[in-house]
């Protein structure tokens, strides 16, 4: 499985909800051939946060970017990127975004920018897909943005979070998102196509994932993302498909902090200690079955809008284990605790101050939210 | 082998950049490097060398900071800056 030499290609797809990938047939095919991880927490749910945790390793309290207006603070003196890994490797690396800012600058040769309502992505991804593989090395991060692009549309610039007329219609609102999901399937078979016909998958890495999910109004006060770390926002996936091997779905909960680890795992990068450490783990035991166990996952985020936006900081933190989720509001001070197994809408709060179990989840939360905060001097 | 060399506060510390790298060697007092040697072990960092770049980054990553606070102007530019993302984003008017 490991291979010092593989080329990389990431696609994210953007927006796109873990609990949808049986509406995507061609997608799951490719899940079927490939390292398929269903049940992949991120570390933030919106795509500035998101990216910049994928692409570090890092929580974003932890690598700087802790808000929508924290999106140009990465702390690129103490945070190694995982494209500077690759560059130092001798890689060329290459991103094709909805806007620069929302990747970490730091080892990045070509940031391009894409048009997400007029820009026919098949065909522009496919003609950097056949320029980057005259390239001897290299990584490639693709962002898909219609999932977006719709949401801003049909939703974002339509109702605001607390619209009565949107959270009452939750059954429209799934069917308007689920008619999305065709163009995005439409989507990976021909990119996934184009990648195997250029001869690719000999020497290289497919990587697809989601950044984040959407709301389909769910609960009030979060139109879209950002707002909130309920799981319909938070469960994302994740697949590798890495040449010559098999692949398998690992239910095990992992993190998208988990990513970099495992591609520098894959790659045999060793991580630079005079860095940040990494606080994510390579999937590689996991994969090969010498790992078996759920993976602790926290998430934060801080809205533009909702309930209680804040623009400057993180105010919205959770510890999730497979059964259990512990949510805290900062910002009015409360608490929300869910057995997801009995209640996975996450309808009924049993938080109790006074349970061993709530105590025991509080003090797990607020020791990472303290040591995302300091260095480990 | 030795491209420049740097002696600062009394001797103590010398930086010495070595030609054709891209580190330099620092000398640190014996006691000094004792104790930040068995906190580097215990912290989890493969050498002393790493642990004190670490501690320096943090150093240099806080007084940026520090300085993007200070400096109102680019405090305003950046989050206009911010605000043109969002608008380009579709999150904001």
């Amino acid at each position: 499985m490991k291979n010092g030499k593989f080329n990389i290609i990431m696609i994210v797809l953007d927006g796109l909800r873990a609990d949808r990938l049986n509406l995507c047939p061609s997608l799951s095919k490719i899940l079927k051939k490939s390292y398929y991880f269903p049940n992949m927490i991120t570390a933030a749910p919106y795509t500035v946060a998101s990216f910049h945790s994928i692409f570090s390793g890092l929580y974003p309290s932890k690598n700087g970017v802790n808000s929508y207006f924290n999106m140009f603070k990465f702390r690129k003196e103490v945070c190694k990127t995982l494209p500077q890994y690759l560059q130092d490797k001798g890689y060329y690396t290459e991103t094709n975004l909805i806007e620069k800012s929302i990747v970490p600058p730091p080892g990045i040769d070509t940031i391009s920018v894409h048009d997400e309502y007029k820009d026919d992505l098949i065909k522009s991804h496919k003609g950097i897909i056949s320029e980057i593989s005259k390239k001897e090395n290299f990584f490639l991060f693709l962002q898909y943005s219609k999932i977006h692009a719709q949401s801003v549309k049909n939703v974002g610039k339509k109702f605001d979070d607390m619209d009565k007329e949107f959270f009452r219609n939750c059954e429209a609102n799934k069917k308007k998102y689920n008619s999305y999901l065709k163009e995005i399937d439409e989507y990976t078979k021909k990119i996934f196509d184009h990648i195997k016909n250029l001869g690719l998958m000999e020497n290289t890495i497919l990587v697809l994932l989601s950044d984040h999910g959407t709301s389909n109004g769910e609960k009030i006060g979060e139109k879209m993302y950002g707002s909130f770390t309920y799981d319909y926002t938070i469960k994302v996936f994740c697949t590798f498909m890495i040449p010559k091997t098999q692949g398998k779905e690992i239910q095990f909960q992992t993190r998208t902090i988990d990513i970099m680890p495992t591609l520098m795992d894959i790659l045999e990068i060793k991580a630079d200690d005079s860095y940040e450490h990494l606080q994510g783990k390579s999937l590689i035991p996991l994969m090969e079955g010498k790992e078996k166990e759920d993976r602790i996952a926290f998430s934060e985020t801080g809205g533009l809008n909702g309930p209680w936006p804040s623009h400057k900081e993180h105010n919205v933190f959770c510890v999730r284990l497979k059964k259990w989720k512990l949510v805290y509001n900062k910002t009015p001070n409360t608490w929300e605790m869910y057995n997801l197994e009995e209640d996975p809408e996450e309808k009924n709060n049993i938080f109790d101050k006074e349970n061993e179990l709530s105590l025991k989840l509080q003090k797990i939360l607020l020791d990472q939210i303290k040591l995302n905060k300091e260095s480990i001097i | 082998m030795v491209g420049s060399c740097d002696i600062i506060n009394n001797n103590k510390l010398e930086v010495v950049i070595l030609a054709d790298s891209n580190d330099v060697d620092i000398s640190l007092p014996k006691e000094v490097a004792e104790k930040l040697k068995q906190r580097a072990k215990s912290s989890g960092f493969s050498s002393l060398s790493s642990y004190v770049t670490y501690i320096l980054r943090q150093v240099i990553s806080n007084i940026e900071a520090e300085n993007q606070e200070k400096d109102k102007k680019t405090s305003k530019e950046d989050e206009e800056k911010v605000k043109d993302n969002l608008k380009g984003m579709g999150y904001l008017e």
